[in-house]
């Protein structure tokens, strides 16, 4: 009965965004530097600790004590109880603390997926009012604005402004998780004379968008998961195969 | 540069009129100094017997992800047209078993599971076991098209289907004990030492 | 060995068989070279290393044999002050800028492990420069928040090298303080000194001007265009200022870790008051002497050493010197002690240098004979004042407050005319009061004045800037000059 009212809320809550093309910032080789990414759906906000609750209640082996291949120690640990959000965050926050099967699991519960990176970095793009923002310094300021910022105690609720597409809170929230988190920096072996595209300014000779500090920002993040890792600041949203 | 520090393991030690130590020499062998630990993963401890993705083996016949049998068990990923590190990857691993005592080799299983099903079809990975004489301790296995970046989360192992329809992948071994939890885990030459050291240890007490 | 077998044979050619060598002294002094350090094993138990916050370094080592050392180091997101009222979020290595201070021997292994915190935003990892190996160290995964990396080196090269984080972009995560020092110390050690200390200079880039108040964001856009608003020494204004100045005694010698974290200055250091008696230039294995101000590049480091011989307040600065008066590059060293004067006197005299209007010591002869009118007296004293007294006391007598008296309506001047020729003939210095406001100058003794110029220009300042008026005369001053010792350093 909640799946269904999970369902319908999800079918409610999400635009269609795309087609686009998804510049690496690593590209390993020339044919994959123009990746294009056809239409999907993406929800319009992450997913909230009311939604993930009511997940987890349908769903008790999702709860805290869920099997250790599926989450580390830090499993929606700021929860009041082990299968139940209680006073300690706002029901209306997106849900943190979650890994990556978790983020799967709950996406397939709703009859959908987790966005793939390319599919998150087209709709990260845009500003409120421009498709492809990645070049105005001004939302490139903004963003780097909230890196520098230290995470609430207590995560505000979802709601922020909506950017071109109609998606809220892509940035300034919390991190997301992608799909294809574990896809990005696979064939640069840092023991080998390649090794330096990973690392301080060897990092920056490869990329292609050299003052996109923010999607840096965004790489470096995914590129420290596991997909058993929980984090204080990392929830996630689903997408779906567009019509 | 970082194998500088692998050589230094392999140097005979100290020089001939070493100083009698200031304090007690741990006498057990302390980790190597020069070896970085096992890469990154599922902690060491944890078990990948609850993984509940659906495999078919190079017998079309479906099989568990895990299946308890009280060995100890390799697995990795890999693709039947990989062109050069899978088959490597698939030499190294007998050569791995070749090195254990002949009574224990049937103690150790070799999982390695596709990343291709579309192109991986069984009768595809019975090629493979037949080209590289693989005897009854390895299975090949292909998992759901939706489900293979879930395996390879388990395993560590990070790869990218690249636009000429291969794939862009790290070596990653797991080694895991009759439970299915992890023993040891390398990626490469990376913890490779700890991974034979911990199978051999443990083949020879199961 | 085979020398048992050899003996009996050498004893029938009758040489006695030589005594077992010398064992050659095992412990290295000087530098090893990075293979024969890669060779070390280490002794022992693994040690949990401390390392401290700046402007303290752990001891000296004292082992001679290598170590396997365990390194916790917590990355921490803090917002702190940086200058009085103004707040900014510092990403650190241990809580503070700079990093910790980590000191270890050549030859040692390191098991490093990097904690970053749950409640940071940001993944970070680390680069020492030390390590050899791609990215220094910073180990193949980035360390999420909530998380920890691991890895292991040996310290194979002696010197004091910068570490920082290397997580793109590298120069964001520098700019917010992710810095700090790693000495490697030689197997012998460093040469002993009586203090050592951990300096290290950063540039820092705010949205608001220097000194703007409030919590201030990172300016990415300053920072491309290495247009810093601050430059400061460990951190925050003020961190080696007051009571948090480094300290020494008369005699002792200091030795100073000095890095600069960057991101984007180099930095031309200098202590006023001080010349270095060493300088390990860059950090490395060889010394300068006699230094007033070395290079520390951005992402470097230098050793400097001296020894204090006079009591005082030495500061501290980058000699790019609006970096410090205007961008808080400013510490302290005190220094305490007996004063040692052939050294350092202080200020001995300070007298008004008057270039050319400085005539001869010779007494002055009087240019004519015959007594000048009132009207004469003021003219003349007029011109004289002018250049000579307005200097200090300015053209309309009203004097700068707190430094020269006034003229103008000066109780002082006024009350007691022998007393007024008697300052200019022979100065005057200590606390007066003129007009109920208090003064403590120095005036010098106008030796370059004969009794009439006296005499004129006091007619002329009695007369003017709204005096009551009056007259005094060249022998009023003769009888002064005859009745009054002269100070010491006045002419006559």
């Amino acid at each position: 009965m909640i799946a269904l009212l999970l369902a319908a809320a999800w079918a409610a809550d999400r635009v269609p965004v795309g087609p686009g093309v998804y510049e690496p910032l690593y590209p390993p080789s020339p044919e994959e530097a123009r990746i294009p990414v056809p239409r999907f759906l993406l929800a319009v906000e992450p997913v909230t600790n009311e939604e993930y609750a009511a997940f987890v209640e349908e769903n008790p082996a999702w709860g805290r004590g869920v099997a250790r291949l599926y989450a580390d120690e830090g499993y929606l640990d700021d929860w009041a109880a082990p299968d139940a959000p209680g006073a300690s965050v706002l029901p209306d926050a997106p849900v943190t603390r979650v890994s990556w099967y978790a983020a799967r699991a709950y996406c397939r519960s709703v009859g959908g997926r987790l966005p793939t990176e390319g599919e998150w970095e087209i709709a990260g793009a845009a500003s409120e009012t421009s498709w492809d923002a990645r070049k105005d310094p001004h939302f490139l300021a903004r963003l780097l604005a909230w890196y520098g910022s230290p995470t609430p105690r207590v995560l505000p609720a979802v709601g922020g402004m909506a950017n071109r597409w109609g998606v809220r809170d892509l940035h300034g929230l919390v991190w997301e998780w992608v799909e294809d988190f574990n896809a990005s920096l696979v064939d640069v072996d840092p023991r080998g004379a390649d090794g330096e595209a990973r690392f301080c300014g060897g990092g920056v000779v490869g990329a292609t968008a050299v003052a996109d500090y923010a999607a840096f920002m965004r790489l470096a993040l995914r590129a420290s998961l596991q997909a058993d890792s929980t984090v204080r600041n990392l929830g996630f949203r689903c997408a779906l195969d567009g019509p | 540069m970082i194998t500088l520090f692998f050589l230094a393991c392999a140097v005979p030690s100290p020089p001939v009129e070493a100083p009698p130590p200031v304090a007690p020499v741990a006498t057990e062998a302390a980790p190597s100094p020069a070896e970085p630990p096992a890469p990154a993963g599922l902690p060491l401890g944890a078990s990948l017997a609850v993984l509940d993705v659906p495999l078919v083996d190079h017998a079309g016949q479906p099989r568990a992800f895990f299946v308890a049998s009280g060995e100890t068990v390799i697995y990795s990923m890999f693709y039947t047209s990989c062109p050069r590190a899978c088959p490597l990857l698939i030499e190294d691993i007998q050569a791995l078993a070749q090195s254990l005592p002949e009574a224990d080799r049937a103690q150790l299983r070799v999982v390695l599971i596709s990343m291709d099903p579309a192109n991986d079809p069984p009768e595809a990975l019975a090629g493979i076991v037949t080209q590289h004489h693989l005897d009854a301790t390895w299975t090949l296995a292909v998992p759901p098209a939706d489900r293979v970046r879930e395996v390879a989360a388990a395993l560590g192992v990070r790869y990218r289907q690249l636009p000429s329809g291969g794939f862009a992948h790290t070596s990653v071994l797991t080694a895991v004990d009759g439970e299915g939890r992890v023993l040891a885990r390398s990626d490469g030459s990376v913890g490779r030492e700890a991974l034979e050291g911990a199978i051999r240890k443990h083949v020879a007490g199961s | 060995m085979s020398s048992l077998g050899l003996i009996p044979l050498l004893a029938l050619l009758g040489c006695a068989p030589t005594p077992a060598p010398t064992p050659t002294p095992t412990k290295p002094v000087g530098p090893l070279t990075a293979t024969e350090a890669a060779k070390l094993e280490p002794v022992g138990d693994p040690v949990d290393l401390e390392i401290t916050s700046a402007p303290h370094v752990p001891p000296p080592i004292t082992r001679d044999t290598p170590a396997k050392l365990v390194i916790n180091l917590e990355v921490k997101e803090v917002q702190k002050a940086i200058s009085d009222g103004v707040d900014y979020v510092q990403w650190t290595f241990g809580g503070d800028v700079p990093g910790r201070f980590i000191r270890v021997r050549q030859g040692d292994s390191v098991e490093f492990h990097l904690n970053n915190h749950p409640d940071n935003k940001m993944p970070h990892n680390i680069d020492l420069h030390a390590v050899t190996g791609p990215g220094g160290g910073a180990a193949s995964s980035f360390t999420a928040p909530g998380h920890s990396s691991q890895f292991s080196f040996k310290a194979l090269n002696p010197g004091l090298y910068v570490y920082h984080c290397a997580t793109a972009p590298v120069g964001m995560h520098i700019a917010n303080g992710m810095y700090g020092l790693i000495l490697v110390e030689p197997p012998g050690g460093l040469p002993k000194v009586d203090r050592e200390y951990y300096v290290m200079q950063g540039d820092f880039y705010t949205v608001g001007k220097y000194r703007e108040k409030g919590l201030q964001p990172f300016d990415m856009q300053k920072a491309i265009e290495e247009n810093a608003t601050y430059v400061l020494f460990n951190g925050s204004e003020g961190s080696l200022v007051g009571d948090k100045a480094l300290t020494a005694k008369v005699g002792e010698t200091v030795r100073l870790f000095v890095g600069n974290g960057g991101p984007n200055l180099v930095s031309s250091f200098h202590v006023i008051g001080e010349i270095f008696d060493r300088v390990y230039t860059e950090g490395g294995s060889n010394f300068q002497e006699n230094v007033q101000t070395t290079l520390v590049p951005a992402g470097g480091s230098a050793i400097v050493e001296f020894k204090v011989d006079v009591p005082g307040t030495y500061i501290l600065v980058d000699h790019s010197i609006f970096r410090t008066f205007n961008k808080g590059a400013l510490g302290m060293l005190k220094v305490e002690g007996p004063d040692d004067k052939p050294v350092y006197s202080g200020k001995e005299i300070d007298d008004v240098y008057l270039a050319d209007k400085a005539a001869s010591t010779a007494p002055p002869v009087p240019a004519a004979g015959g007594v000048l009118s009132k009207d004469d007296q003021i003219k003349a004293g007029g011109l004289l004042f002018a250049g000579t007294c307005s200097t200090c006391h300015q053209a309309d007598g009203k004097g700068i407050e707190g430094v020269f008296p006034p003229l103008a309506g000066s109780d002082f001047l006024l009350g007691d005319v022998e007393r007024a020729i008697g300052v200019v003939v022979n100065g005057r210095s200590g606390p007066i009061t003129v007009n109920g406001k208090d003064y403590n100058s120095v005036m010098p003794p106008m030796s370059n004045l004969n009794d009439d110029e006296v005499a004129n220009i006091l007619t002329y300042v009695t007369n003017s800037f709204g005096n009551s008026g009056g007259v005094v005369t060249a022998e009023q001053v003769k009888k002064v000059r005859a009745s009054t010792p002269r100070p010491p350093g006045a002419a006559h």
